[in-house]
């Protein structure tokens, strides 16, 4: 624990902020289209597309080519490795065609979970870095009697070396909802692990002004019999949030779980509505939950594009109202907007 | 000031702060009281706490350990303790010897550099040696802790204050000292809550030395992360905490060496070449800006308020950087208002004198000080609009005990 320690330079903590500030600037928030193959495999299957990279370059061209209003709402766009190096129709390759709409591309970086060995089932994450903005995610599992231990290291060291690099990271957390536990054990668990992360990115000098933090909304588990309402949801997420989130982090992002479409922005408006201490924007980096009715309305079918692409825009449209706080429930409906979008132990 | 430190004397002065004026009560929330000054009452025959809470402020009270409140309450410790480090490696505690409280006390605790058994009212010895580390402190007291918040909140105390000490120097503050001192302040803070006290949590990085303003904000960025890791650890409800942080600043001595009235001193050429920024002096916004993003850094929102020691700042000092670090720009989730002792109270003590006919001017200048306080706790106070008779004298004390 050294008291001797280096800032990075003005010029550096200046852009990294910028870059963290435009991401959650108010009304907007993220489209987590990062997708690993596998992963979008499961989400093609589901609509009878077949899974090959073609049509994953197409379904991704659906998105990025949606309307100019899109950046109305989106701030900046998660991808997968694959998808840095894709082109549009005419050439053009994804990040340019998002920076041009004035839209942050950013790449994940981690490379799955493994196993913790000799835990209770428990994960940590490895991978690599590059772009404007990285995330990494480490999967902790909603059982609180369980110690929280090195993951939470490796994935921070990560994040220190990155914010060397000039590129603001993103301490992405997700309490896996799967379980029966209730709320308050939810909390509980989200407190501790917080408090341990920020510990340890103190620890490795991240410069916090440039990072986001994209955690789970403090929810009970999915199989728990209790159901809570949005406004328990929004107290229990931002009650944990300031027992334990410097000030200086510049935004919240979250993540959107196993969430309907409809729920994660019901709550995500709950959360901005919900009267206590928010020193920072409260905004979304939504993956299924701004996606389910675009691929639902896509089906693989290149004569359902403009339908699917109206679908991303009413969804990005809703958070974006949502992270206002301004969202009414139910006032924009989608292809799937109710349908819950759990997935088992999902590995992301 | 020239005045005997009798018992009657310190009922007297403490008498004259709180019979200042009804107006006090308009910037003074809180008093933090000595366990004596608790148990003492005004000419009329009114406990203090009392007279406080008629005019709607809430008595605190200091808890760390000091032998002085033991033979109060006539429970032992008639330990001797030795001189030399030998209890502590396996001789183990006099049998004859009744030990109050839990047996921490024992657990490769230092001898106390206090004499053996007596009991001295000035003994002011909270902090004790961390034995090998570089001449760091911790803070005693956690013995019975528990039972005097009980009785505290009973006679009438409502929160209370800890003070742990860390310095800055080439070495310092160390993992041990860090790590030792987060904890002490967790289990207090925590066994308070369990008493329905509120606990002002004080980890001070004392100004003395050398360093400038960047490495006091990294010292104080550490180890405030490491204090709320540490509440975190004892699930201390933050909401029911405050703060009592050092402002940012740089050491005592960084300012004299190198103020701009220095001429060409070697050691300042030398330094001129390598750390050119050392030759400013820091104004009170850039303390100001240091000390706001420390405390954003570290600090999570759901703590209920930052009330800022003093320090060896003098009292205008005091209210003008506090009134600064009110006008740094952003929105900052706590309040951030002041826990002054000296900056409150210098001009007050040298107005008084110890003579019975100075009182009223004593008490005008108390009031005078936390008006002023107040408006720099709102961002309202002008540099230099109100004058004390000790307004600008440093009350800098080396190594300051408390």
């Amino acid at each position: 624990m050294t008291t001797h320690f280096n800032y990075p330079t003005p010029a550096v903590q200046e852009e990294l902020r910028k870059i963290a500030a435009a991401i959650v600037a108010p009304g907007k928030g993220i489209l987590a289209a990062d997708e690993s193959t596998g992963t979008i495999g499961q989400r093609f299957v589901k609509i009878g597309a077949e899974n090959n990279e073609e049509n994953r370059r197409l379904y991704r061209q659906l998105l990025f080519t949606a309307d100019k209003a899109l950046a109305d709402n989106i701030s900046g766009v998660i991808l997968f490795h694959e998808t840095l190096y894709h082109k549009d129709d005419n050439g053009t390759p994804f990040p340019k065609l998002l920076q041009d709409l004035g839209i942050i591309p950013g790449i994940k970086v981690d490379t799955g979970t493994v196993k913790l060995f000799g835990t209770e089932d428990e994960v940590t994450t490895q991978g690599s870095s590059t772009l404007n903005f990285l995330m990494w995610k480490n999967a902790r599992s909603g059982s609180w009697d369980r110690p929280m231990t090195t993951g939470i290291h490796i994935s921070l060291i990560r994040a220190g070396l990155l914010d060397i690099c000039g590129t603001p990271s993103w301490a992405y957390h997700i309490i896996l909802p799967d379980g029966d536990h209730d709320l308050e054990q939810a909390q509980k668990v989200a407190e501790t692990v917080l408090a341990a992360v920020y510990k340890a990115l103190n620890d490795h000098h991240v410069f916090l002004e440039g990072t986001l933090l994209k955690p789970s909304m403090v929810t009970a588990g999915q199989s728990c019999p209790k159901k809570y309402t949005p406004q328990e949801i929004a107290a229990a997420t931002v009650t944990a949030f300031s027992r334990t989130v410097p000030a200086a982090v510049t935004g919240i992002t979250f993540l959107s779980g196993g969430q309907s479409e409809e729920e994660a922005t019901v709550n995500l408006d709950a959360i901005n509505k919900f009267n206590g201490k928010k020193p920072w924007p409260l905004s979304f980096s939504f993956g299924r939950a701004l996606q389910a009715s675009v691929l639902k309305a896509w089906g693989g079918k290149p004569q359902n594009i403009k339908a699917a692409q109206n679908e991303l825009l009413k969804r990005a449209k809703a958070n974006g109202l949502a992270a206002l706080g301004k969202y009414e429930q139910g006032s924009i409906t989608g292809k799937a907007a109710g349908e819950g979008l759990f997935v088992k132990n999902h590995a992301y | 000031i020239g005045v005997d430190n009798t018992e009657e004397n310190r009922r007297l002065y403490r008498q004259l702060l709180f019979t200042a004026d009804k107006a006090m009560s308009d910037h003074i929330s809180g008093v933090i009281l000595f366990h004596e000054t608790l148990y003492q009452k005004t000419d009329t025959g009114q406990l203090f706490p009392d007279l406080l809470k008629e005019q709607g402020i809430i008595s605190g009270i200091k808890v760390r350990g000091d032998h002085s409140w033991y033979q109060g309450e006539g429970i032992i410790p008639s330990i001797k303790v030795r001189g030399d480090h030998s209890w502590h490696q396996g001789e183990g505690i006099i049998p004859s010897i009744k030990v109050r409280g839990d047996h921490s006390w024992h657990h490769a605790r230092p001898p106390h550099p206090c004499k053996p058994c007596e009991v001295s009212p000035q003994v002011d010895k909270g902090v004790v040696p961390l034995y090998c580390s570089e001449d760091e402190v911790t803070t005693q007291g956690l013995d019975d802790l528990a039972q005097r918040c009980v009785k505290y909140k009973r006679d009438g105390c409502h929160f209370a204050k800890w003070r742990c000490v860390l310095k800055i120097k080439r070495n310092t503050p160390s993992y041990q000292a860090i790590q030792e001192n987060s904890n002490v302040l967790a289990r207090y803070a925590s066994i308070c809550q369990a008493a329905r006290i509120v606990p002002i949590v004080e980890p001070e990085i004392l100004p003395d030395g050398d360093h400038d303003l960047d490495r006091a904000q990294k010292v104080t960025e550490t180890v405030l992360a490491a204090v709320y890791k540490a509440l975190s650890d004892h699930h201390v409800f933050l909401e029911g905490t405050l703060l009592k942080p050092n402002m940012v600043t740089a050491g005592q001595s960084h300012e004299r060496r190198y103020s701009p009235e220095d001429t060409a001193a070697s050691t300042v050429t030398v330094l001129c070449r390598t750390v050119p920024e050392r030759l400013l002096l820091y104004s009170s916004e850039d303390i100001a800006a240091a000390t706001v993003t420390a405390l954003y850094r570290t600090v999570p929102a759901a703590v209920c308020g930052v009330t800022f020691l003093s320090g060896g700042q003098s009292e205008e000092e005091a209210s003008v950087n506090l009134n600064s670090i009110n006008r740094v720009k952003g929105n900052k989730p706590w309040p951030l208002t002041f826990s002054y002792g000296r900056a409150l109270q210098a001009s007050v003590l040298k107005a008084w004198e110890g003579r019975g006919e100075n009182v009223l001017a004593a008490q005008a200048e108390l009031l005078k000080r936390a008006r002023a306080n107040s408006m720099a706790a709102l961002g309202r106070y002008e540099s230099g609009t109100v004058t004390g008779t000790a307004g600008n004298e440093g009350q800098f004390i080396k190594d300051h005990a408390y």
